[in-house]
C-alpha cells in the first residue's frame, strides 16, 4: 500500500545521505533559513523539505502532480492536520511499546511483541480509514483522490477482522503446533509452525496417533538445561512466523512513517506560503518546461531569504533568458549580484520540488540538479592553498555532474590573479556549456568576461548590476556588456597575445 | 589380483620421508615463510613435512613434474580438489561421531561420514576416468581407484548407505509443545502458518525488510530433549531404526580404504602448491619446470623472483621485480655487489629458493630455469643474535664458514650473504680471497653477496652481478640485478647522496 502523495507512482524515497555537494548548495543559497521557516520547529518537516528540495523532480508531469496536491493541502488545512495527527500518534505509541528497540534473542518474545504492536496498528488503520471516509470528497488532486481510494479498498472491515483473528491465535495460549524433519545428525530440521487445529484439546490424541501417552514426555521442573533446549526447539519452530509478523509490523509502521513524511513536506510548503502571505509577498505557480528546452523567463523574481528577513525593501528582477546556457553577471560590488544568483538557484529548486515561487511569473526548463561553486570568505585572501581547494572542490563537483544540470558560480577562481583565473575559468565555462550544463557566473574576472563577450554567441547572456548615475544601487540586473577597464588590456595581450582594442565599445 | 597403492609423491622409496625435520637452510632462505604461505588453511600436519623432503633422483623429480603438468588441466585439478574437500568433510563427520555422547547421534554421524566418503570415492572415480591424465602416477592411481570402486564390498556399502540415509531423512513428524510437555506424532500434510501471515500483510510490503529471525548457533550436537524426540520417532518407525543399528555394527569400525586415505594426504602437496602458484600467476608472474642437469653445473634463470617477497607484496597488490641469474661454462661463483637496499639479499635468497624447490619437483618461480642435481644448500646469513663485539662476531662468522666448507661437496650450493660486513676492509678483502679460493677448490657452486666488489674479479671462475640504480636518479632503486662489471661509482654516489655529501648537495648546503 503506497502513500504516493509526492510522486504519482512511487513513495518519496529518502536517499541514503545527501551528497557532500548539497552541503555547499545549502550554505551558498542560504537554504537553512528557508527550511527552518518551513519546519517551524517540526524536525520531521525539517528533514523532509530538505531532502525534497535537494532531490529535484525532473519530469514536468511530476511537478504538476505535486503542485495539485499542494493546492489541496493549502485549502484543506484541518483535514491535513487530522491525518498528520494519526501518523504522529501511531509513531508515539510504537515508541512506547519499545518494540524492536531491543533485538530479542528469543523468537517467542519477538512474536509476542509483534502481536502487541500489530494490535495497536490495526486500531490506527481503522482511525485513518474513517478520516478518509469523512474527507475524501473535499479533495481534488489526483494524488489525494487515489490515496483515499486505496484506504477504502485495502482496509475493509473484513480485512481488519482477519488480521485480528490471526493475532489472537498467534498469542500462543493453545500450545505450539509444529512439524519437523529428521535432519543431518538425526537432529530436528526444517521446523514449520502450523495453525492450531480446531477444537485442539480433544483432538490431541487423534492427531498424534494411537498411543498419545507413550508418545509424550515431560521435562522435569528442575531440569534447566532441558527447559532451555525445549525453548530453543520451540524458538526454531516459531522463528519464521515471528519474523513474518515482525516484518509485517515494520511494513505497516513504514506506511505510517511514509505518510507522515509526505504530509510533513506539504505542511512545510503550506506554512512557508502562509508566512510569505503574512509579509505581503506574492507567490505564483511556476511553469516547468522539459529539460531539453532551454528556458528562463520571469517577472519580479524576489530573493526568498530577503522576503522572509526584511520583506519591505525587497527588489524583484525580470529576465528573459530563453535558449541561453550561459549567463554572465558582472558589475558593481554590493550591486545585488550574489543575491540575484541565489534567487535563481532557489527558484529553480522551489519549482522542482513542487513549490510556489516568490515572483509574478516564472518559466524555466527543469534541470537535473543545481550545483553551486561560490567563493568562500576564506578564499578571498590570495593564497595558493585556497586556489588548490577551489579547484579540488570544482573537481569533486564535476565528478557528480550530469547533463542538464545547472551550475552557479559566484566569484570563483578569484583566489589567483585575473590572468590565471580568467584563463582557467574560460576553459571551465566552455567545457561545461558544451556538455549541456547551464551556467550562471557572477564574476569580476575581466578577461573572462571580455573573451566571452567578443565571441558573440547567441546562447550567452550578459547582465550587469545596475548602478545609477548618482552611484545609488538599484539591485536590478540589466542586460549589458561587461564593463571594461584599461587594466584588462594589458592582461589580454599578455594572456592571449592579441589586442583588445577592436572590441572596445561593445 | 589386487592392485596396491603407489605413492603419488614418492615413487621409488617405500620409507617416504623424514617426518618433521626442517632443513637447515629453511630459515635463511625464508622457505619457512614460503611453506607457511603454501599450506595456509590446511590443517594437515604431515603436509608441511612433504616440503621438508628433498628428492635425490632425477626420476622422482620428473615423476612429480608429470603430475604437475596434469594438474594444470582443469579436469584433473578439479577432480583432485573435489576429492580432498570431500575427504575433509568425511573426517569432520567421523570425528563428530566419535565425540558424540548419545548413541543415536553417534549413529547419525557415522552414517553421514560413510555417505560422504562413498560420494567422494564415486565422484573421484567418475572424474578421474573422464579427466585427461598422462602422468604415470595418475595412471597407476586411476587403475587403483577403478578397481576399488568396482569391488563388491564398496558397492554394497555405497548402496546400503544411500538407501538408509534417504529413508531416515525423509521422515517428518509432528511436535506438540504445551508448557514443558512434548508430544511426538505422525505428520499429516499441513500448511505453513508463515505463508498465511505473509499473505495477510502483503499489501503493506515494501523495500527489503529487516530480518528478525533469531540466529540459532548451528549446533550439530544433540541434547537430551532431541535424544528423547528421536527416540520417539524411532518408536514410530521401529523397523527402519533396527536397520540403522545393524548398519552401524557393520561399518562402524572400518570403512576407509588405506590407500585412498594416503592419496588424500599426498595429493594436497600438489594442490596447495598449485593454489599458491595461481596467486602469483594471476598477477602476471611466471613459473616453469626447471631443467635439472646431472653432469653439468651451470645454473641459469630468467625472470625469476623471490617467493617470500612475492607473497608479502601480493597483499599490497604489487609484484617483485623479476631478475635473471646465470653461471656458465666454468664459472662457479656469482658475486653480487652494488648499492644497499638494491635487492641483493633478496636476489641471493631467490636463487637458493629456486635450487631447493627444484629438488621438491615443483615448478619454480621464473620464466625459464636450469639447475643442477645437488646434495644440499648451505647458507650464511647475518644473524641478529650473534655477538656484538667485532672480534666475537668475526670468530662466529669464521666458525660458521668453516662448518659450511667442511660439509659442502662439489654438488653443493653455498650462499654467503653480506659476509664479513663488520670486519675491517683490509681483513675482509683478504678473508674473502681465501674463502673464494677454498670454494673453487671444492668445486662447489656459490652465490656471494658483498659490498667488496673486487671479489667479483678475483678469478676467472667468479662472475660479477650488480644491483643497478636508476640512470637519472641514483637514489632510486630499480631492484634489477644485472651481469656487469662492478661499478664502484654508483655505489659511492648513492651513499654520498644519502648523506647529502655530493658536490651539488654540499654547495647547496653551504649557501644556506
Amino acid at each position: 500500500m503506497k502513500v504516493a502523495l509526492m510522486h504519482p507512482i512511487r513513495d518519496f524515497e529518502t536517499r541514503q545521505a545527501p551528497p557532500f555537494l548539497t552541503r555547499d548548495v545549502i550554505q551558498d543559497l542560504g537554504l537553512d533559513v528557508i527550511f527552518d521557516t518551513m519546519a517551524s520547529g517540526d524536525s520531521v518537516i525539517r528533514e523532509v523539505v530538505e531532502r525534497a528540495m535537494l532531490d529535484p523532480l525532473t519530469e514536468v508531469n511530476d511537478i504538476r502532480y505535486r503542485q495539485a496536491v499542494l493546492d489541496d493541502v493549502i485549502h484543506q488545512a484541518d483535514a491535513i492536520q487530522d491525518l498528520y495527527a494519526v501518523t504522529k500518534d501511531t509513531l508515539d505509541q510504537q515508541k512506547r511499546h519499545m518494540f524492536f528497540g531491543i533485538t530479542s534473542r528469543y523468537p517467542s518474545s519477538v512474536l509476542h511483541e509483534s502481536v502487541a504492536v500489530m494490535a495497536m496498528l490495526v486500531g490506527m488503520l481503522r482511525r485513518l480509514r474513517s478520516l478518509g471516509t469523512r474527507y475524501r470528497r473535499s479533495f481534488h488532486s489526483e494524488g489525494f483522490r487515489e490515496f483515499f481510494g486505496r484506504l477504502e479498498d485495502e482496509l475493509s472491515d473484513d480485512y481488519l477482522r482477519t488480521v485480528e483473528s490471526h493475532l489472537e491465535e498467534l498469542d500462543g495460549h493453545h500450545g505450539v503446533w509444529l512439524s519437523a524433519q529428521v535432519g543431518i545428525g538425526f537432529l530436528g530440521d526444517t521446523y514449520v509452525l502450523h495453525r492450531v487445529p480446531l477444537g485442539a484439546k480433544n483432538w490431541v490424541g487423534r492427531l498424534l496417533g494411537a498411543r498419545p501417552s507413550g508418545m509424550r514426555f515431560q521435562i522435569a521442573d528442575r531440569d534447566e538445561a532441558g527447559a532451555r533446549a525445549l525453548s530453543t526447539l520451540e524458538g526454531r519452530g516459531i522463528n519464521e512466523v515471528a519474523n513474518a509478523l515482525a516484518q509485517s509490523c515494520d511494513h505497516v509502521l513504514g506506511f505510517f512513517v511514509q505518510l507522515r513524511r509526505e504530509l510533513a513536506f506539504y505542511l512545510g510548503c503550506s506554512h512557508l506560503i502562509a508566512v510569505l502571505a503574512e509579509r505581503g509577498q506574492e507567490v505564483c505557480w511556476p511553469h516547468p518546461l522539459p529539460k531539453d528546452q532551454l528556458a528562463l523567463d520571469f517577472r519580479d523574481l524576489r530573493p526568498l531569504g530577503l522576503c522572509l528577513a526584511m520583506p519591505d525593501g525587497v527588489v524583484g528582477n525580470d529576465l528573459e533568458a530563453d535558449e541561453k546556457n550561459l549567463i554572465l553577471v558582472t558589475g558593481a560590488n554590493q550591486g545585488g549580484k550574489s543575491t540575484f544568483l541565489k534567487s535563481l538557484g532557489v527558484a529553480q529548486l522551489l519549482m522542482q520540488c513542487g513549490m510556489c515561487v516568490p515572483a509574478q511569473s516564472f518559466f524555466a526548463n527543469v534541470v537535473s540538479s543545481v550545483y553551486t561553486h561560490f567563493i568562500r570568505e576564506e578564499d578571498k585572501a590570495l593564497e595558493h592553498g585556497k586556489f588548490d581547494e577551489e579547484l579540488q572542490r570544482l573537481s569533486e563537483l564535476v565528478d557528480s555532474l550530469k547533463p542538464h544540470a545547472m551550475v552557479l558560480f559566484n566569484e570563483s577562481f578569484a583566489a589567483t590573479n585575473d590572468r590565471e583565473g580568467s584563463a582557467l575559468a574560460y576553459d571551465i565555462v566552455r567545457g561545461l556549456c558544451e556538455s549541456q550544463i547551464k551556467v550562471v557566473f557572477v564574476t569580476h574576472l575581466e578577461a573572462l568576461a571580455h573573451t566571452l563577450y567578443r565571441e558573440k554567441r547567441s546562447t550567452q547572456l550578459f547582465l550587469r548590476a545596475d548602478r545609477q548615475s548618482d552611484g545609488q544601487r538599484s539591485y536590478k540586473m540589466m542586460e549589458a556588456p561587461p564593463l571594461y577597464t584599461s587594466f584588462a588590456q594589458d592582461l589580454f595581450r599578455e594572456i592571449f597575445g592579441t589586442e583588445l582594442g577592436d572590441f572596445r565599445g561593445h | 589380483m589386487e592392485i596396491v597403492y603407489t605413492s603419488i609423491l614418492f615413487p621409488d622409496s617405500i620409507t617416504a620421508h623424514d617426518e618433521g625435520r626442517v632443513p637447515d637452510c629453511f630459515h635463511d632462505l625464508f622457505l619457512d615463510q614460503v611453506v607457511d604461505a603454501i599450506v595456509v588453511g590446511r590443517p594437515l600436519e604431515s603436509l608441511k613435512s612433504f616440503f621438508y623432503t628433498e628428492l635425490s633422483s632425477l626420476s622422482s623429480i620428473h615423476y612429480r613434474h608429470a603430475i604437475f603438468r596434469d594438474m594444470t588441466k582443469v579436469s584433473v585439478k578439479s577432480a583432485m580438489t573435489h576429492f580432498v574437500d570431500r575427504m575433509r568433510k568425511v573426517y569432520e563427520k567421523l570425528d563428530q561421531s566419535k565425540t558424540s555422547y548419545y548413541p543415536r547421534s553417534k549413529q547419525a554421524w557415522l552414517l553421514e561420514a560413510v555417505h560422504t566418503y562413498c560420494r567422494a570415492v564415486e565422484m573421484l572415480a567418475q572424474e578421474i576416468a573422464s579427466a585427461d591424465v598422462a602422468a604415470q602416477g595418475f595412471l597407476d592411481f586411476a587403475r587403483y581407484v577403478m578397481d576399488y570402486v568396482a569391488s563388491e564390498r564398496f558397492r554394497l556399502m555405497a548402496r546400503t548407505t544411500k538407501k538408509l540415509r534417504g529413508e531416515v531423512t525423509a521422515l517428518r513428524y509432528r511436535l506438540y509443545i504445551q508448557g514443558l510437555s512434548v508430544t511426538v506424532g505422525r505428520y499429516a500434510n499441513e500448511s505453513d502458518y508463515r505463508e498465511e501471515v505473509e499473505e495477510t500483510f502483503s499489501r503493506f510490503r515494501h523495500g527489503t525488510p529487516k530480518d528478525y529471525r533469531v540466529r540459532f548457533s548451528d549446533s550439530s550436537k544433540m541434547d537430551h530433549v532431541q535424544e528423547r524426540i528421536i527416540g520417539l520417532v524411532a518408536r514410530l518407525n521401529p523397523e527402519l531404526f533396527q536397520r540403522v543399528d545393524s548398519y552401524c555394527a557393520e561399518y562402524g569400525l572400518a570403512f576407509l580404504d588405506e590407500g585412498l586415505a594416503q592419496f588424500d594426504r599426498e595429493i594436497q602437496f600438489y594442490l596447495t602448491y598449485c593454489q599458491f602458484m595461481r596467486r602469483f600467476e594471476a598477477q602476471g608472474l611466471k613459473f616453469c619446470f626447471p631443467k635439472i642437469e646431472e653432469s653439468v653445473k651451470e645454473i641459469e634463470g630468467q625472470a625469476a623472483f623471490d617467493l617470500a617477497l612475492a607473497a608479502k607484496l601480493e597483499l599490497e597488490n604489487r609484484t617483485p621485480i623479476p631478475n635473471d641469474f646465470q653461471l656458465r661454462d666454468s664459472e662457479c661463483i656469482l658475486v653480487v655487489s652494488g648499492p644497499n637496499q638494491g635487492g641483493k639479499t633478496t636476489y641471493a635468497r631467490m636463487i637458493g629458493q629456486i635450487q631447493y624447490l627444484a629438488h621438491l619437483g615443483v615448478p619454480v618461480p621464473g620464466q625459464h630455469a636450469r639447475l643442477f642435481l645437488g646434495d644440499g644448500i648451505f647458507t650464511y646469513f647475518d644473524r641478529e643474535e650473534s655477538s656484538d663485539d667485532a672480534r666475537g662476531k668475526l670468530q662466529d662468522d669464521l666458525l660458521r664458514i668453516r662448518d659450511i666448507l667442511d660439509r659442502a661437496t662439489s654438488r653443493s650450493l653455498i650462499i654467503l650473504n653480506e659476509i664479513f660486513s663488520s670486519t675491517m676492509l683490509d681483513d675482509a678483502r683478504r678473508l674473502g680471497r681465501t674463502i673464494i679460493n677454498e670454494i673453487i677448490a671444492k668445486e662447489s657452486v656459490a652465490i656471494i653477496v658483498t659490498f667488496i666488489d673486487e671479489w667479483a674479479t678475483l678469478n676467472s671462475r667468479t662472475v660479477s652481478w650488480v644491483s643497478r640504480v636508476d640512470g637519472h636518479d641514483s637514489m632510486k632503486r630499480t631492484y634489477k640485478i644485472v651481469r656487469q662489471k662492478p661499478d664502484g661509482q654508483a655505489y659511492a654516489r648513492s651513499i654520498a647522496e644519502k648523506y647529502a655529501v655530493t658536490y651539488e648537495a654540499i654547495k647547496e648546503r653551504m649557501q644556506r
